[in-house]
């Protein structure tokens, strides 16, 4: 589905698809994303603020009434949402809509207002509240893909953004467009069980518009009326003692 | 102020904002001196293959390493047992190799504590005491079947005094057993999930920890919506509902140590369901005759009130077990960490090869894609590393420790691995190690274990540094993992084996190779001639080189044949396996039931000094930098303790205090806490965080097998003093009740 | 008439007025020399090494040292092998070419000056600007006629911004600030 406000017809339109079915909280997504975006950790005091930054964070639910419980996961970060409510709140447009689907956030405009962290629903943007601090020798690590934020500055997940220019890259090199399953950001590579798949939903050959056109899929907050690019597939129950 | 002082400030201001408009900077940018000949792009960097080591797993990962420095670790596509993914310990490698509490000089312990030496002298001083002990003294790791293992026991290993011991994850031996039940040698049961439409998980959380928490990962998300018509079901049974059990289709809380009568309780319906349907199945008909009586015993209606749940279900749960096969059943910690835990195995193990018959009947047969199995080959490759399944496991830490408080080893070598602290108090492991004239500990950061050693020898991270690796996992699948440095050490560290060959050789012993890296190749070119599918026209240095690009060898993909019916000798005799034990506990007077579990973070604690896997927040919990005990509401509330509130749980063995986190998904007669927390001393993050829950554990065995019976632990909850702040990333239940989730 | 004699808020505000005018003309004159400033930086290098005789006068094409430029992000600068294939036996006992020799025999590697350096949040890719045929001179200035390399241009946002807008390049700002 092509974000709605475009005009001219774009080649990619992003997605990412979270099949909640397969998801099993794990957690490796979280700290492959923290790996290869440079997302700093706070410490336990500032935790204790619920200042924690990752990026990616698997919401946890718990239903139900002993014995009968049942919990639930779901991965949530930026949902690139094409009528995303952070957008029209920057004062100095640091944030805004590419025309590939993704909600930019341009570290180096922003001067941390911090009014589009207020009005996210999905509370998925974080504030540098300090300077990350990646001290010697943990510093050896930082990816030098990804810029590293300094204070006041808003963050959020990218969809990996600097995977998808290197995707590109390769491509434009061999002549050819992206492929499905070229490119992979962090938290797809790595999830274990395949829950998380990304990808052109522009290609109607894509494993994304395959998904989103099935009947699982689901926008969170659909009622807001945000039209997020990243989708979830709706898990199940098949009753075993009815 | 005044005004010189103002226009003072302003001026300084001003400057200052000059100054930090400079892009006058001087930074250097340093060229090769010799360029990298293959033209590879500096900047997107050079991805090497080599073995994770986070865990005895075995995962292939390729590790993208820039301008000497690594990265970021993804699983290899190509490896059978990542197949392209990695967990989160993996993910977070990259910060352990450049964390600034590696040790970097050998110590050797003085008067004063310990003292840094060289490593010249570190030599001399192992070589003097490999003299000094013809041949009595142990060598012990995780249970890694690995090039220092191999290179310690092709040294010592014929030599009369010497133990080879592996501290593997508990309860391995006993899945050794229970796989080695049905089958002609001792494995790990291997069931095929991937293919199955419905599984039954006795307390085994394998998507969190076990064996190989990445492959049964992604074995799930197969099962559950890899194929497009099929959607497989899972039911869990076990005292807490972890995140395995979280993502499966049913809960059963079931008693502790009662999973192995629910096994035969099924199974008692399942051969009734075989014979009043007369399936036709290649199991002999008196054999089933002799089951179904020494199962009536085990009909659900008998054992039901003892399993707390109604009939039905039992009946419920065997019926898609023939239905919907192919089915498996899984066993895990709260099996093999009981006494009867064998018992309950077999039981298991039983439920499997019913499912395999009865799918071989409805010609549904396992389509395994599996690598070429190959039992001989992967024997000798075990052997030719040294810590096979015997030496693996508590029983054999049993046996060192009487060993050590005998005085039968002049001198140890552990080797990556933390017993002072993950074993319980009751096998009194530090005491047994002070009895040892000499210990070499070979580890990468100051631990319990390592304070307690005599000589401490800083060893390469495992992205530094070369060895070989055959894991256990999958059972008479020979997979030979290479492990390769990606990065030059990053600080003055040797690798431990070279340190030990080296040593060998200065006390003119029969050494196996110069170095590791010899050693690899060796083990290379010495089974190279019985890799299929490797190719054959290479040199000896080509075809390592070609090895190495791929991360290791294992044979290709083949469709397997079914798995073999067991032979009719093997299933008559089956009958005098079929009972079910009770449980024993430790403590039995106590009234709660104790039951620890490693997190997918901290795995048995070698995470805790890892600021990533500090502050994730773990998957039911949500909590980050915290230690904690689960209970459920109602034991919450006749405590009369809230969330945070402090409690004290003790046993016979030692005390611990912890905050309370309320959770539904437990046993109102089991309290859960997580094993990996409570270190003494194991740097700045670890240090003093949490209590060490393995200080409350006894030293109960598994009957059969002596596998450590780490959940048969009772004790006594207690309302302590003081509260402490839950570092929650979520709100207790979650936000949303669970729309989302319905279909 | 002395200062001394105006009420304070008076003072205080002759006091701003004229910081905020000083700010101001110091504001300016960073603006108006600025470019001048940061453009006419040419620092001294280990190596007395001179674009002028080899680009210039030998006419060595720039991707025979800089050779990672069309298949990489980073042109890079050249290994000490690079120049050790010519003079080994070209000039080899010129003062400036000895010291070169000594880096190279004693494995030690020449730690230039970096005179082109964007800042951190900048991602450049120098690959798909040589791939659309982007000359070296329009973004290094005319490097072959320098002696020692020196910041003809400013760098500024603008002045990418201008020809990327004029090419019909992306013009997102993520291409660039990751």
């Amino acid at each position: 589905m092509k974000s709605f406000n475009y005009k001219k017809h774009n080649d990619y339109s992003w997605s990412m698809i979270i099949d909640l079915d397969r998801c099993n909280g794990c957690g490796a997504c979280v700290i492959g994303c923290q790996a290869e975006n440079n997302v700093a950790t706070v410490g336990e005091e500032e935790v204790g603020k619920k200042r924690n930054m990752h990026w990616l964070r698997i919401e946890r639910y718990i239903e139900g009434e002993y014995p009968h419980v049942k919990v639930r996961f779901l991965p949530m970060m930026c949902q690139h949402c094409a009528q995303a409510p952070c957008e029209s709140v920057c004062p100095v447009y640091a944030t805004y809509h590419n025309p590939e689907g993704l909600n930019v956030q341009v570290y180096n405009r922003c001067i941390g207002t911090r009014f589009c962290g207020n009005n996210c629903p999905y509370s998925v943007r974080y504030f540098n509240w300090f300077d990350s601090s990646f001290p010697e020798p943990v510093n050896n690590q930082l990816n030098p893909d990804v810029s590293v934020r300094e204070r006041g500055v808003m963050e959020k997940c990218s969809l990996c953004m600097q995977r998808i220019r290197r995707g590109k890259d390769t491509a434009k090199d061999e002549g050819r467009e992206v492929q499905d399953g070229d490119i992979q950001p962090a938290c797809a590579q790595t999830c274990p069980t395949g829950a998380i798949t990304f990808g052109n939903i522009n290609d109607h050959e894509s494993k994304v518009y395959k998904m989103a056109h099935s009947g699982r899929a689901i926008s969170l907050f659909e009622e807001k009326g945000t039209h997020p690019a990243v989708k979830y597939l709706k898990g199940g129950t098949n009753d075993v003692i009815g | 102020m005044d005004r010189r002082s103002f226009l003072k400030l302003s001026g300084v201001a001003a400057s200052a904002s000059v100054v930090g408009a400079c892009s006058r900077t001087s930074q250097n940018v340093i060229s090769f001196v010799e360029a990298p000949n293959d033209g590879a792009n500096p900047v997107d960097g050079d991805w090497f293959a080599t073995t994770c080591r986070e865990c005895n797993a075995g995962c292939g990962v390729i590790v993208r390493t820039v301008n000497g420095r690594a990265k970021k670790i993804e699983g290899n596509a190509i490896h059978p047992i990542s197949r392209g993914k990695a967990c989160a310990r993996s993910q977070a490698a990259v910060q352990t190799v450049y964390h600034p509490e590696r040790l970097t000089t050998p110590m050797l312990k003085g008067a004063g504590g310990f003292e840094s030496i060289g490593w010249d002298k570190a030599v001399d001083v192992i070589s003097q005491r490999f003299t000094e002990a013809e041949g009595k003294l142990f060598y012990l790791n995780n249970g890694a079947n690995d090039a220092s293992s191999g290179i310690v026991n092709e040294i010592f290993g014929k030599m009369d005094g010497f133990l080879n011991v592996g501290n593997s994850e508990p309860g391995f031996e006993s899945l050794v057993a229970g796989g080695a039940a049905l089958a002609d040698s001792p494995r790990l049961p291997f069931p095929d999930l991937d293919h199955a439409q419905f599984a039954i998980l006795f307390g085994a959380d394998i998507f969190e920890s076990g064996p190989s928490p990445v492959f049964w990962g992604g074995s799930f998300g197969e099962c559950r919506r890899g194929r497009a018509s099929v959607r497989g079901r899972l039911v869990y049974a076990g005292s807490r509902l972890s995140s395995t059990a979280a993502v499966c289709d049913l809960w059963l809380p079931v008693p502790p140590g009662k999973l192995g009568l629910l096994a035969l309780s099924v199974a008692q319906v399942v051969v009734d369901i075989i014979i009043s349907r007369k399936l036709a199945l290649t199991i002999p008909r008196n054999a089933l005759g002799r089951w179904s009586e020494v199962l009536k015993d085990y009909d659900p209606e008998k054992v039901a009130a003892q399993l707390e749940m109604p009939a039905e279900y039992i009946h419920k749960l065997a019926i898609p077990f023939v239905d919907e096969s192919p089915s498996v059943a899984i066993a895990g910690a709260d099996v093999t960490g009981h006494v009867n835990g064998v018992a309950a195995l077999d039981a298991v193990e039983f439920l499997n090869m019913l499912s395999y018959e009865i799918g071989r009947e409805k010609l549904r047969i396992h389509e395994r894609l599996t690598p070429e199995p190959n039992e001989g080959l992967k024997r000798r490759i075990t052997q030719a590393l040294g810590v096979d399944h015997e030496a693996q496991g508590y029983k054999r830490m049993v046996e060192l420790v009487d060993g050590m408080e005998q005085g039968k080893y002049s001198m140890g070598i552990i080797s990556h691995t933390n017993p002072v602290f993950d074993t319980p108090a009751g096998l009194k492991f530090k005491d047994a190690m002070s009895k040892v004239g000499f210990t070499v500990a070979v580890a990468n950061f100051m631990d319990e274990t390592a304070a307690e050693a005599t000589l401490v020898l800083p060893d390469h991270h495992w992205l530094e540094g070369w060895s070989v690796q055959n894991p256990n996992f999958v059972p008479g699948v020979p997979v030979l993992n290479l492990q390769q440095p990606v990065i030059r050490p990053f600080v003055d560290t040797r690798s431990g084996s070279d340190i030990i060959l080296a040593a060998a050789a200065a006390a003119k012993l029969k050494t196996p190779a110069a170095s590791t890296e010899e050693f690899v190749q060796g083990k290379v070119k010495q089974f190279r001639a019985e890799m299929l599918g490797a190719p054959a026209y290479l040199g000896d240095e080509e075809f390592f080189r070609h090895l190495l690009r791929n991360g290791g060898w294992w044979s290709s993909e083949i469709e397997n044949e079914p798995t073999p019916t067991p032979p009719d000798s093997v299933l008559w005799e089956y009958r005098d396996k079929l009972k079910a034990p009770e449980p024993e506990f430790d403590g039995a007077e106590n009234p709660f039931y104790l039951h620890p579990f490693q997190t997918v973070h901290m795995g048995r604690g070698q995470g805790a000094n890892n600021g990533w896997l500090q502050e994730a927040p773990d998957p039911i919990t949500t909590l980050m930098w915290q230690f904690w005990v689960e209970m459920n509401p109602a034991t919450a509330a006749k405590l009369g303790v809230v969330e945070g509130d402090m409690v004290k749980i003790s046993s016979a063995h030692g005390s611990i205090t912890a905050p309370v986190f309320p959770y539904k998904g437990i046993r109102p007669d089991v309290v859960a806490v997580p094993i990996g927390y409570g270190h003494t001393n194991y740097g700045k993050l670890a240090t003093g965080r949490g209590e060490n829950v393995m200080t409350l554990l006894g030293a109960k065995q598994d009957t059969d097998s002596g596998a450590h019976a780490w959940r048969a632990q009772k004790v006594k909850v207690e309302k302590a003093q003081g509260r402490m702040k839950m570092l929650r990333n979520a709100h207790p239940e979650g936000e949303y009740k669970g729309e989302v989730f319905q279909l | 008439m002395s200062f001394s004699k105006f009420s304070p808020i008076a003072k205080m505000v002759i006091a701003f007025i004229t910081t905020a005018g000083m700010g101001g003309g110091v504001f300016a004159a960073i603006v108006y020399f600025g470019p001048i400033w940061l453009t006419t930086w040419a620092p001294a290098q280990p190596i007395k090494f001179s674009h002028k005789l080899h680009a210039g006068t030998n006419k060595i094409s720039c991707e025979y040292c800089h050779s990672y430029a069309r298949r990489s992000e980073m042109a890079s600068i050249p290994s000490a092998d690079r120049c050790v294939y010519c003079h080994d036996y070209i000039k080899a006992d010129a003062p400036e070419i000895v010291k070169v020799m000594d880096h190279y025999n004693g494995d030690k590697p020449i730690e230039w000056v970096k005179v082109f350096d964007l800042p951190d949040h900048v991602w450049f890719n120098h690959k798909r600007h040589i791939a659309k045929d982007v000359p070296c001179q329009k973004c290094h200035g005319p490097v072959e006629t320098m002696d020692v390399v020196s910041r003809t241009n400013e760098f500024s946002m603008g002045f990418c911004l201008a020809c990327h807008q004029e090419n019909e390049a992306p013009t997102d700002c993520w291409t660039c600030h990751t």
